[in-house]
């Protein structure tokens, strides 16, 4: 409705009246742009294997938000990228040989149970993908092993060899093709160069805060370190626990996920190292060869418990009458 | 450093007097008077400087006319004044007996006195409040005595126990008998709880007044010409008028060179503690220091979408609180939950807002709050 002055309707609203321009589907596509780099040296790894396992992922993920949505009543939000980021990080923790069924059991109890049983965007207390994940480990073990799906490849599972054979056969992975991806593991979370990279464009366009990453690659080096120190013989040395299995996945894209993790500069650091220490605990005395998944699940859960440490607030705690 | 943020003041350009501007017809004043009772008629002749609104309950500084003129509407929230004649009004007895009739002397004048304490710690904030409004370095450099005489006055009535200036770094701004503090001008800082900090090293201590540089003016305006100010500086985008209490925005952003069109916003204040206008006959309060222009755009600043938990707006939060958590017990009325987040501690800076990913409004869920426990009996809570 226009007035008859010929005067512009003015918009009226409370304070602030601007915004920084980041938004939701924002964060999502840089992300995403973030993880292309890893999914094409999957692609490249794994002879379009890895293509299949990440679209259908992705597709299963996005059509599952939809329905859940519709459900619930609720309007579609496909639009903001985050269930298709959530399925794009699931399919890369699975073995590029999955059985269709297996990713599409997976990406969809991912957004079901991580995601939308708790009210969807936001809302879940522990990061979606890994809920997927380890849904499927438990249940199928023996899909989820590296070694038995992947039986036709060339490269080997450096995890597995550690957990089976010892540290001294880490020795037949140069750490260039480490970098590069040669190893067996997840579709995407195993090419540890090309997360890397994108892990570092997401920092620079701070899209994600460098708390969580650093303090989680800190608590992986430094319990890698002690135990090394302790016994060379028995225990990898850090830096194949940084470069080998979803290491840096986990620290600059799971663990980062933001509605599972603290907020606040000591809890998130707190949250990044407890993880990381996890990590390293997993793989030396756990059944997994992989810690990455569980540690943030555990991490996850002790969240809340992290957010409780609190600097006092400004001035500190006034009653607001007082203020009247 | 955005420049959103940056509070260093600008260089000074000329001063555009929007009374020597060649206006097409007369002036028409449109006063602000929002919970005020008019003390004026329709068709009345007002003299300039003439009490036209007042609070009855003696605590919000009254509104005068600032032309001589015809009271042409009143209404609930404005009155219209036309420019006529070159009537003007009696000056204003000053009784300096004792500190409470000096300070009611100041809120008779229109100047809000309401945060001045007897034997205090009185500091002058010079850091602008947000980017932009530094229409008071005009001023601080042109009338010091001016706004010294003001100074003295506050300390006869306030007798404070020490006084300071704080001025943005690299200003070598000063008053006579006050220490200087320099602030780092970098948003939130020249917002008042910030500035005490920074000037008596404790945060939200009682006893401290904060009175900002435009204010002082204004207080050794009134002291030295008996008269209330109705001549006030203001910042419209780049340009600086010295403009009558009540000049419309429309004047105001038309002459600094706005073309304003449908959905624009039109902030008193600046972009991120400012308060929209609905009307661009809105008339310019004597409190304002400027005048903030946004353009529209189709994607609205704030949406209804959930929290995502990325903790952007605690990082952020110069009072160090959790916006999160209070907006999202606001957000289900839970008013009283948002006391164990500290609410109280919040100074509205509206960085957490800005900063939000989901875009949230975490500021107007603040204020909301606020609002809603101010209301409460207090009685209730001293039960406790």
């Amino acid at each position: 409705m226009k007035p008859i002055s010929g005067s512009p309707v003015l918009t009226v609203s409370s304070a602030p009246h601007i915004h920084c321009g980041r938004t939701i589907k924002g964060t999502s596509l840089e992300m995403l742009l973030a993880l292309l780099p890893a999914a094409a040296f999957a692609i490249w790894h794994s002879n379009i294997l890895a293509f299949r396992v990440l679209a259908l992922s992705c597709v299963v993920a996005v059509i599952t938000e939809a329905i859940c949505l519709h459900l619930m009543k609720r309007e579609i939000e496909s639009d903001n990228y985050t269930a298709l980021l959530c399925g794009l990080m699931f399919g890369f923790l699975m073995s590029p040989c999955s059985p269709w069924w297996l990713i599409t059991a997976g990406s969809s109890f991912s957004i079901i149970l991580g995601k939308m049983v708790f009210g969807g965007l936001g809302g879940g207390p522990l990061c979606a993908p890994l809920v997927g994940w380890a849904i499927c480990k438990v249940s199928w073990p023996e899909l989820m092993d590296f070694d038995m799906t992947m039986l036709g490849s060339e490269l080997t599972y450096p995890l597995s060899q550690l957990k089976n054979f010892g540290p001294e056969t880490l020795s037949q992975y140069p750490l260039k093709s480490l970098l590069l991806g040669f190893q067996l593991g997840g579709s995407g979370a195993a090419q540890s160069g090309a997360i890397l990279l994108g892990g570092l464009y997401l920092l620079s366009r701070k899209i994600i805060r460098p708390d969580i990453p650093f303090a989680f690659i800190a608590g992986v080096a430094l319990t890698a370190a002690t135990f090394y120190a302790i016994s060379p013989l028995d225990y990898a040395s850090p830096i194949y626990h940084l470069l080998c299995g979803s290491t840096l996945f986990g620290a600059f894209f799971l663990a980062t996920d933001s509605s599972s993790s603290p907020v606040g500069h000591i809890p998130m650091i707190a949250y990044g190292f407890t993880a990381g220490i996890l990590v390293i605990i997993i793989r030396v005395y756990g059944v997994y060869p992989d810690g990455v998944p569980f540690a943030i699940l555990l991490a996850n859960l002790a969240s809340p418990l992290f957010e409780k440490i609190r600097p006092t607030p400004f001035g500190g705690i006034t009653n607001i009458h007082l203020q009247r | 450093m955005n420049p959103i943020f940056l509070l260093t003041p600008s260089d000074r350009g000329p001063v555009l007097k929007i009374r020597e501007q060649n206006l097409s017809s007369a002036l028409l004043i449109s006063l602000e008077i929002t919970e005020l009772t008019p003390l004026v008629g329709k068709e009345e002749l007002v003299a300039k400087g003439q009490k036209i609104a007042s609070d009855p309950q003696n605590k919000l500084p009254s509104v005068h006319s600032s032309v001589s003129g015809k009271v042409l509407d009143v209404k609930k929230d404005f009155i219209l004044i036309e420019e006529e004649g070159e009537r003007v009004a009696a000056p204003l007895t000053l009784d300096n007996s004792d500190s409470s009739s000096m300070l009611s002397y100041l809120r008779e004048a229109g100047i809000d006195v309401s945060g001045l304490k007897q034997g205090c710690t009185l500091i002058i904030n010079t850091v602008p409040a947000e980017a932009g409004i530094d229409g008071h370095r005009f001023l601080i450099e042109e009338f010091n005595q001016i706004m010294s005489e003001g100074l003295d006055f506050l300390k006869e009535a306030l007798s404070p126990k020490a006084s300071a200036i704080a001025v943005p770094q690299g200003m070598s701004w000063t008053l006579p008998g006050c220490t200087g503090h320099e602030i780092k001008p970098v948003y939130p800082n020249g917002l008042a709880p910030m500035v005490v900090k920074a000037v008596t090293g404790k945060e939200m201590p009682s006893g401290v007044s904060v009175i900002d540089a435009a204010t002082l003016y204004r207080i050794g305006r009134t002291v030295h010409g008996k008269q209330p100010v109705t001549e006030i500086m203001v910042k419209v985008g780049n340009t600086l008028f010295q403009a009558p209490v009540g000049t419309t925005v429309k004047l105001l952003t038309s002459k600094a060179g706005f073309k304003l069109s449908d959905g624009d916003r039109v902030v008193l204040g600046g972009p991120l503690s400012g308060r929209a206008v609905y009307s661009l006959n809105h008339g310019i309060p004597a409190d304002t220091q400027g005048v903030t222009v946004i353009a529209g755009s189709n994607t609205p600043v704030a949406k209804d979408s959930p929290c995502l938990g990325c903790g952007e707006c605690v990082i952020k939060c110069p009072a160090r609180l959790m916006p999160n958590m209070i907006s999202r017990h606001a957000e289900f009325g839970l008013f009283e939950n948002t006391q164990a987040y500290f609410i109280a501690s919040c100074f509205e800076c509206g960085l957490c807002a800005y900063w939000c990913t989901a875009q949230r409004p975490l500021l107007q869920y603040i204020r909301l709050a606020k609002k809603e426990l101010f209301s409460k009996p207090i009685l209730e809570d001293l039960r406790k």
